[in-house]
């Protein structure tokens, strides 16, 4: 029982902490545009790899740690490069109303993914764990259960990136500006803050984001693999709109929530990892009857 | 060895190579283009995926083999013609009612999930094509090609209706299409003469009582599942054993139920069955539940990158593999016995690193030893195409030279007298690996086909007495390789009874890890093959 307890708690912390750091890319490009980024998933798979042919001797072969910068900066230039190849061209937008960008960030998403699988490959790589060891400690197994550096990097990772970026919204005049953009454009614009410029600025560092998480969750998930990745970067999205588009609050609180219902369903012998989605789904749907915008989430008024 | 292998890799002539179309666009491309990619470290890499997904797998004993090989063989002749028997493969007329282009279908997935299945077919064309020189007794070979992605189950029937109306079709071969089982109906009304390379979407819906014009190429998982739990009962001693498999592949479910009824026949007990989800890469939860059984052996059924995310989170539990004692144990550190998609693959390896235990094992073919001594299309794929066989390729070649065979014994391309051809065929000649037929049933194998692979790295584990690693290590792979590799002792004498020959080849030259010998270096067809390096 203890063993099962603690399996849970570390399973759902960790696999909460992955999908909560995919899902703050989510939420903070929609927090700025009111726009969901359905290329987010795929920046993380590109990410992945990306890291990978910085990293291996038959690629580029560059020290872990500096792939893993490159890596950062990269994704953020292909977050500018999503931003303007599948939202710029769609002009002045009311994002309510003109659904292209579903279709415009979802198809240039396909196609990062199809330019990584043909330069660099189809197979899942391994990649090594940026914080592997703490003082010389790696791992320990505490009643069955393993618990490593690595993990808890993960998980600090995400609980910083979250602090961060309230923090952001809150205390600097760039998160300020965001948020104005956010709540109503052409007023921010009126007063003075270059709209497009944020727009630009939310979309490349939620790309930069996708490399961190990339990297933090490769661990734990066994390296960098497509289609483990398009599949958390939608598990992602469902946790963000079951936390609330928007609040990087709600989008950790939904991942931990999948995260632990997820080990909770596993660990239960008359239920099972088959019945993981099925649970979650249940779950979603019943938490968007009782709070249509999320657990976090706000309705927007719009005063006419 | 090695000096017949180098007249094929300095013999080079470029294969005429065979038109394929992919899509039917009307696109063609050669069956010889080049992709960069693999090398020799490759080696087996994909080889699972396609087996565990199905019975995969046909051999081509080879232009590089044994001297007495000479007359079952395919052999390049001094025009750089592959000839069996002493005959080129091109040798002989068809009648002048045979069309002028022999249209083979192909429908497989080459992309998404299963996409690397189209990679092992490009290779493995392009290895046949390639020595066919793009012909078959006079008639130009003709590839159409259709994806059928696994994620979208609808576009095997909509491949299929395209093929069966192509004039000049004379049969398809498909390699893990979805939904196949869905239309078996349509096949047994067309009687288009169809290879089936896996048996993902068919398991135990084909021979005995499925169509009769659908031939299996691949190996069945009916046949490598007891093998597998056969080896953990009786060669191991083993009394409880646990599956897990994933909850997306189609066929995995049913070989979790051969692999309970096998249990049941062999009086071992089925600790539990663990499903998991494809896509989460968490095991804990499973690892504790598979814990409680304290299973001596884990049959992990999925593919090569579950497995090693498997193993690596076993091993971070304190329960990773050691040897037989600490299996046998109290102590919880199961076995690990996979999929040929799983640890049948290199990358599994790759990916869990040093948690990737010597000693996992899985089963495939005989025919189908891409770093052993009978596997030609090792050198044809490289001289066609630039890339590494990694496995499975030799179902997509033997595949296409059963069609072509078809219609030289039936001298006609009509379905019906070509899938009675097939059907009588007791043995076809060897193209690609061994020799075959399909008079068992529509079955290209039997059980004594099925051989067992280990796990080894260059440095064999240090055990007492010590074993050593087979004669790949220094004739095939590279430096540095770290994957699955032949175990012939525990299906030796089922081996012995079909391939006497192959398997004295094997003995006499020392391929595959031949577990304790004393002394240790010692080969010969006598030599006695001990368990008690207790690694496998």
């Amino acid at each position: 029982m203890v063993t099962d307890l603690l399996q849970i708690f570390v399973s759902g912390i960790t696999v909460g902490s992955a999908i909560a750091l995919v899902a703050f890319g989510y939420s903070l490009v929609f927090a700025t545009t009111r726009i969901v980024n359905f290329a987010q998933g795929s920046m993380l798979a590109v990410a992945g790899f990306v890291t990978f042919a910085f990293w291996d001797e038959g690629h580029f072969g560059i020290p872990f740690l500096i792939a893993f910068v490159l890596a950062v900066v990269f994704m953020a230039l292909v977050g500018v490069l999503i931003e303007v190849l599948a939202i710029r061209p769609l002009g002045r937008f009311d994002p309510s109303t003109n659904m292209g960008w579903i279709l415009t960030t979802f198809s240039i998403g396909i196609i990062a993914v199809e330019l990584v699988r043909i330069t660099i490959g189809n197979a899942s790589r391994g990649i090594p764990a940026l914080i592997g060891s703490v003082l010389g400690w790696e791992r320990s197994v505490v009643s069955n259960v393993a618990i490593g550096a690595s993990d808890i990097a993960l998980v600090v990772v995400a609980v910083v990136v979250m602090v961060g970026f309230e923090l952001l919204q809150v205390r600097t005049m760039l998160g300020r500006a965001l948020r104005a953009v956010s709540q109503d454009r052409p007023a921010a614009a009126l007063m003075g803050i270059n709209t497009g410029l944020m727009v630009t600025f939310a979309f490349a560092l939620a790309g930069a984001l996708a490399a961190l998480a990339a990297v933090f969750i490769a661990p734990r998930f066994g390296g960098v693999q497509f289609q483990g990745s398009l599949a958390l970067g939608l598990t992602a999205f469902v946790a963000t709109v079951l936390g609330g588009l928007g609040s990087t609050r709600g989008a950790m609180l939904g991942g931990y929530i999948i995260g632990f219902t997820n080990a909770i369903v596993a660990t239960i012998p008359w239920l099972g990892a088959r019945w993981q989605d099925t649970v979650i789904f249940l779950l979603f749907l019943s938490v968007l009857v009782i709070r249509p915008n999320g657990i976090f989430g706000e309705a927007r008024v719009e005063k006419l | 060895m090695r000096h017949k292998c180098r007249w094929l890799r300095n013999n080079r002539f470029s294969p005429e190579g065979g038109a394929v179309s992919d899509d039917q666009t009307g696109a063609t491309s050669q069956g010889h283009e080049h992709e960069a990619g693999m090398d020799r470290r490759g080696f087996l890499r994909r080889a699972g995926l396609a087996a565990a997904v199905a019975g995969v797998g046909a051999p081509l004993l080879g232009a590089c083999s044994g001297d007495d090989k000479k007359e079952t063989k395919g052999k390049p002749d001094k025009k750089g013609t592959t000839t069996i028997a002493g005959k080129s493969v091109n040798e002989g007329t068809l009648p002048k009612s045979v069309p002028d282009v022999l249209k083979v279908g192909l429908m497989m997935p080459t992309s998404g999930l299963g996409g690397f299945l189209g990679g092992i077919a490009k290779r493995g064309l392009a290895g046949a094509l390639g020595e066919l020189k793009g012909e078959f007794m006079g008639r130009k070979i003709e590839i159409i090609q259709i994806d059928t992605p696994v994620e979208k189950s609808d576009t095997t029937e909509k491949a299929y209706n395209d093929l069966a109306g192509t004039d000049g079709l004379i049969g398809i071969f498909t390699f893990g299409s979805p939904g196949f089982d869905s239309l078996l109906p349509l096949f047994q009304r067309d009687g288009i003469p169809i290879m089936s390379g896996t048996d993902l979407f068919t398991l135990g819906k084909l021979h005995p009582d499925g169509p009769a014009n659908i031939f299996q190429t691949g190996i069945p998982v009916t046949m490598l599942v007891p093998a597998l739990v056969e080896y953990a009962a009786k060669d191991r001693g083993y009394e409880r054993v646990a599956f897990v498999h994933d909850n997306i592949l189609s066929g995995n479910k049913e070989a979790a139920q051969v692999f309970d009824k096998e249990c049941r026949r062999l009086g071992i007990e089925n600790t539990g069955v663990e499903v998991y989800n494809f896509f989460s890469n968490e095991f804990g939860p499973h690892i504790q539940a598979l814990r409680k059984g304290k299973p001596q052996a884990v049959f992990f059924w999925g593919l090569a990158e579950g497995s090693g995310t498997f193993v690596k989170q076993m091993d971070d539990a304190g329960a990773g593999y050691i040897d037989l004692d600490a299996a046998l144990s109290d102590e919880w550190h199961p076995q690990i016995i996979g999929s040929p998609a799983g640890t049948g693959e290199k990358t599994w390896a790759e990916k869990a690193g040093v948690s990737a235990k010597a000693g996992s094992i899985t089963a495939w073919h005989l025919a189908g030893l891409t770093s052993g001594p009978f596997y030609d299309l090792r050198d044809w794929v490289k001289k066609a195409s630039g890339e590494v066989a990694t496995g499975g390729e030799e179902i997509v070649a033997d595949s296409l030279w059963s069609l072509l065979q078809a219609v030289a014994i039936a001298g006609s391309t009509k379905p019906a007298a070509m899938v009675e051809a097939l059907q009588d065929t007791k043995q076809l000649d060897a193209f690609s690996s061994l020799p075959y037929g399909f008079s068992k049933g529509n079955l290209r194998f039997d059980e004594n086909d099925v051989v067992l692979y280990t796990l080894e790295r260059e440095t064999p584990v240090k055990t007492d007495p010590a074993y050593v690693n087979g004669k790949e290590w220094t004739e095939v792979l590279v430096d540095g390789y770290a994957g699955p590799v032949l175990l012939p002792r525990p299906t030796l004498a089922k081996n012995r009874k079909k391939w006497p020959k192959e398997i004295e080849q094997i003995l006499t030259e020392g391929w595959g890890t031949q577990c304790s010998k004393i002394p240790a270096d010692e080969v010969g067809k006598s030599v006695v093959m001990k368990k008690t390096c207790k690694i496998h």
